[in-house]
């Protein structure tokens, strides 16, 4: 697996633990355990996101940076083409 | 309002096209119980919800929703590319070619058009959470039943994905109904529409 592959699988990991505590979170709101377990992946997942974006460019528009000269938010691949999985 | 990140909440990596599959597969798109009529009945519902940490559960599952749809296109885009004449014909495909040519447009597997009288919004929060769990299960059928077809483990592991999200959504909105009711007179959840009426003291 190459590297962005990699990185890409670290920002799925840590993303799906969000999406999932985010669910548990709206109807147990106190659950001291899963607000726990939401920093910890929430941390994880800032980490293998700013990794990625750093290496391969932007996955939301304001991570776009424009001092390049260049609007790179179109120069990577979409996600439903394979090249951007 | 919403933000655009450019990944699939979970990866599609399919390598052999496979039409006649993607056909079905369609259903989970603009089918009955499909990822677009699930998105916008829970989004849709929103308004008429009450009690803070349901409207939570209907905007984050909603929001889930549309990444779905997206997964589900995913899907049915890749099985779709680089189709012959040939292939097209020989697989069944071609009554859907002849009008959308391998574009993404939401219909169900039997070439009904998504309609939004696939869900239901009826302003009234225990109607509408009792909508949502019975689509989550509904959701979770049709994938079942599309497993049974499914060979390709390139084309089962984000379809698994899937029909576990169903599962995880109908438990929150069980929470939710839990929620609401908590809220209700336990003598009479029916005694008024909190959504509605003003409570008689």
């Amino acid at each position: 697996m190459n590297e962005r592959k990699q990185l890409m699988l670290a920002v799925y990991r840590a993303g799906f633990a969000l999406d999932d505590a985010t669910l548990y979170l709206d109807t147990h709101p106190c659950d001291e355990r899963a607000l726990e377990y939401y920093n910890v992946m929430k941390r994880a997942y800032k980490k293998a996101y700013n990794e990625y974006t750093a290496k391969f460019g932007p996955l939301k528009i304001n991570d776009v940076d424009v001092a390049c000269g260049n609007w790179n938010w179109v120069k990577t691949p979409w996600p439903w083409e394979m090249e951007g999985c | 309002m919403w933000c655009y990140e450019k990944r699939l909440q979970y990866p599609v990596n399919i390598t052999t096209p496979n039409p006649k599959l993607a056909m079905v597969i369609m259903s989970q798109f603009g089918g009955p119980d499909g990822e677009l009529a699930a998105s916008q009945r829970y989004l849709s519902q929103r308004y008429a919800m009450p009690y803070r940490e349901v409207a939570g559960v209907l905007t984050d599952i909603g929001t889930e929703e549309m990444a779905h749809m997206e997964i589900v296109c995913a899907i049915i885009h890749q099985l779709t590319r680089n189709l012959t004449p040939e292939e097209i014909v020989a697989s069944g495909f071609d009554k859907y070619y002849v009008d959308h040519t391998a574009g993404l447009w939401p219909q169900a597997a039997g070439g009904t058009p998504f309609t939004s009288t696939f869900f239901q919004s009826k302003g009234d929060p225990i109607t509408d959470l009792h909508e949502d769990m019975a689509a989550e299960q509904k959701a979770r059928t049709t994938y079942d039943n599309i497993l049974r077809l499914v060979k390709d483990p390139e084309v089962c592991d984000p379809i698994k994905f899937l029909r576990e999200r169903e599962i995880v959504h109908f438990q929150r909105f069980g929470e939710g109904l839990r929620i609401v009711q908590d809220n209700l007179n336990s003598k009479n959840f029916y005694a008024f529409n909190p959504a509605f009426d003003k409570p008689v003291k």
